[in-house]
């Protein structure tokens, strides 16, 4: 059993990504569980998504303690997780630059929640399929997501360690432009 | 598979993030599945509000009836196509409501059906008011002191038959769910399983739950099995009572 908390605000794919997981799990004949938590507010406010898939039947939905936790935003806390996947700055387990990615690669950083699928079923252990990958994703740039999907899946350790890298570029300019802040008073 | 009973093409479905409608439709699904129940052999009649979305997601034959209708249409369709298995999803407002009469009457004359009802407490499609089953004290939108009344006793209410079959289970206890809707479906008469469900956008954010999540925690720390062999089923006792 593997059970999988997708945390996020709303507009960055939170549903997305756990509905298209969750389908495909489904589709590969395994018990699936999918929770939804999220405020009316469509952007903005706290998303988060609890799978649980299992290939025997699923005795309740709540999940204590994940897998894996992908986080994308840091509105909801208190997770407890084995391993944690999130956007840089967010955790210091895995940092991937999900949407500075989906901006380099197809020129917005939305594809970023594509790359973070991607990123989750390599976690999990399924093997790749465009044939069911096209089935579960939304028919706007599904050819697109496919490909993010793609780079997301066949994340190497450099673009892990590149997450790590931006964190401690980003941590370092804070710190100079602080610094350089404070001079002029000084 | 269960899936295949299912219209995933029109999924995601119209629910609140965080409903237990789905987990409710998911289970009765499996359990067709494995009873080998579809379109040629069942039919699914539902009523007003969110539940009575759940027939239209499956492949199945049925009827959208009129608000608190659904035991009449049901009954009728029994009649009329006795070979049919005749299942009626529908929530605690239009069964024990507006439909309350014909939940005594058709339990009475024991009726070959079997009745799934999603009790949130509350009238959630409209807002969030006090429903029959709504717990006294319970502030919703219609009774902001607190719901003064007792709530109906809907255990007590199918019982009113010499034989009956009666399930109390929530939607966190997902394998007792299942068993709950396996067991009336095989029973030979009528028989109503009671599913405690969380409405959150309409009750449960209202009664200080912050998320759907902390509810079903809520579920699994109040509700209890009943004891083996139990005639009647106590507050938060989860089980199945029956008589022949």
């Amino acid at each position: 059993m593997k059970r999988v908390i997708i945390s996020g605000e709303g507009g960055q794919g939170v549903r997305v990504i756990s509905h298209a997981l969750a389908i495909l799990m489904m589709n590969l004949d395994y018990h699936v569980s999918l929770l939804y938590d999220y405020d009316s507010s469509v952007r903005g406010a706290m998303s988060l998504a609890y799978l649980t898939f299992n290939d025997n039947p699923i005795d309740n939905p709540v999940i204590e303690d994940a897998d894996i936790l992908l986080k994308l935003s840091d509105k909801a806390t208190g997770f407890s997780a084995e391993k944690i996947v999130c956007e840089t700055g967010l955790c210091t387990d895995e940092e991937v630059a999900f949407g500075h990615l989906g901006w380099e690669k197809f020129g917005n950083e939305i594809f970023g929640n594509m790359i973070a699928l991607g990123r989750l079923i390599r976690l999990v252990d399924l093997d790749l399929s465009d044939k069911e990958l096209a089935k579960v994703l939304p028919l706007k740039y599904r050819e697109e997501n496919i490909k993010a999907v793609h780079v997301g899946y066949d994340l190497k350790q450099e673009d892990l360690d590149r997450g790590r890298l931006s964190r401690r570029k980003h941590i370092s300019s804070s710190n100079e432009e602080d610094s350089s802040s404070k001079n002029p008073a000084e | 598979m269960f899936k295949d009973l299912l219209k995933l093409e029109r999924f995601p479905t119209t629910w609140c993030p965080g409903c237990g409608l789905g987990m409710i439709m998911t289970q009765l699904a499996k359990v067709m599945d494995e009873l080998h129940l579809d379109h040629t052999n069942t039919t699914i009649i539902s009523g007003i509000g969110c539940t009575g979305r759940i027939a239209g997601y499956f492949k199945l034959d049925g009827v959208h009836t009129l608000h608190g209708r659904t035991l009449p249409v049901a009954e009728a369709i029994k009649f009329v196509r006795p070979e049919l298995n005749v299942i009626v999803a529908s929530g605690d407002g239009d069964l024990a409501s507006i439909g309350g009469n014909h939940l005594i009457h058709v339990a009475r004359r024991n009726t070959n059906i079997t009745v799934l009802c999603n009790d949130n407490d509350v009238y959630g499609l409209t807002g969030g008011q006090a429903g029959p089953t709504t717990p006294v004290g319970t502030i919703t939108s219609s009774t902001p002191g607190g719901c003064k009344y007792e709530p109906i006793d809907l255990q007590n209410l199918i019982k009113v038959g010499t034989q009956y079959h009666y399930a109390k289970t929530t939607v966190y206890h997902q394998a007792h769910l299942r068993k709950c809707i396996r067991e009336s479906m095989l029973w030979q008469g009528f028989s109503f399983v009671n599913i405690t469900g969380q409405c959150i956008e309409n009750n449960g954010k209202r009664l200080g739950f912050k998320s759907a999540y902390e509810m079903l925690v809520h579920y699994r720390n109040t509700y209890k099995k009943a004891p083996d062999g139990a005639e009647t089923l106590g507050d938060n006792e989860i089980g199945i009572i029956r008589r022949e």
